[in-house]
């Protein structure tokens, strides 16, 4: 049975405690800019433990030729064929 | 006569972006995909630069801020200004395994860390929802915010598993 690392309500010192003796629960959050899953347990009522794994799915991005080229949709045709 | 000008004024538009559709132009302005990667390496200066030490790898680390910071693209370097603390935190947070160099996908430069930024064990009463990779090599300047849902963490780990390195979903993208 694994053991989970468990920090009591006012506790400073983290615990082992195996999982059986705590009831567990997941949270999970699944958007278009992550999927999280918390997991919690408890013991007692008390929460103590709680671990959370995040992937981001939105990446950050700087755009060079894209924001050129839109840009480029609002100036005016400065071909020959324009001024005809 | 004038009802064929306007009728021709008219089609122009069309007949430009048909033309930037099928890439007619002989040239075609952009930037180019090498220069995106290597500003990702730090080979250009535009402006003026350091000098570097070495021609190793930075090291770049993530640091984790609360809620009740401010953390965004203002942002130039590190601070421990808003950082979350708690038990087996070390403000700066940890360092960042890059082992996978930046590099292009087809006109998108791209560089994600090679693998989980993990926080182990750590307790995070205060809510937070955001992390900042910064380089610590380079006078901890700012690199990216990451944002997520607000969380807590009690003698837990704290993982941010990193996406695939493509040009669609790598964490880093010059496009």
């Amino acid at each position: 049975m694994p053991l989970i690392t468990i920090l009591r309500p006012g506790s400073e010192t983290i615990e082992l405690m195996e999982e059986s003796a705590l009831v567990k629960s997941e949270e999970v959050v699944d958007n278009a800019h992550e999927y999280t899953v918390a997991t919690i347990y408890h013991l007692d009522g008390a929460l103590v433990h709680r671990s959370v794994h995040v992937t981001l799915k939105l990446p950050v991005t700087g755009f060079g030729r894209v924001w050129n080229f839109i840009k480029s949709l609002f100036v005016p045709p400065t071909t020959k064929e324009s001024h005809q | 006569m004038k009802a064929a000008k306007i009728l021709r004024y008219l089609l122009l538009p069309l007949h430009v972006w048909a033309q930037r559709a099928l890439l007619m132009y002989a040239n075609t302005q952009a930037m180019c995909t090498s220069f995106k990667g290597e500003v990702l390496s730090g080979i250009h200066a535009l402006g003026v630069t350091v000098i570097r030490a070495a021609t190793t790898v930075d090291t770049i680390k993530a640091a984790l801020f609360l809620v009740s910071a401010t953390i965004n693209a203002s942002t130039t370097a590190y601070s421990a200004t808003g950082e979350v603390s708690g038990a087996n935190y070390s403000a700066g947070g940890v360092t960042v395994t890059n082992a996978t160099a930046p590099t292009t996908s087809g006109t998108t430069a791209i560089w994600t860390p090679s693998a989980s930024i993990v926080f182990t064990t750590v307790t995070l009463a205060t809510a937070f929802d955001c992390v900042l990779l910064y380089n610590s090599t380079q006078s901890n300047k700012a690199i990216s915010v990451h944002t997520f849902g607000s969380q807590t963490v009690t003698a837990g780990t704290f993982t941010l598993t990193m996406p695939t390195n493509d040009a669609s979903n790598a964490l880093l993208r010059i496009a």
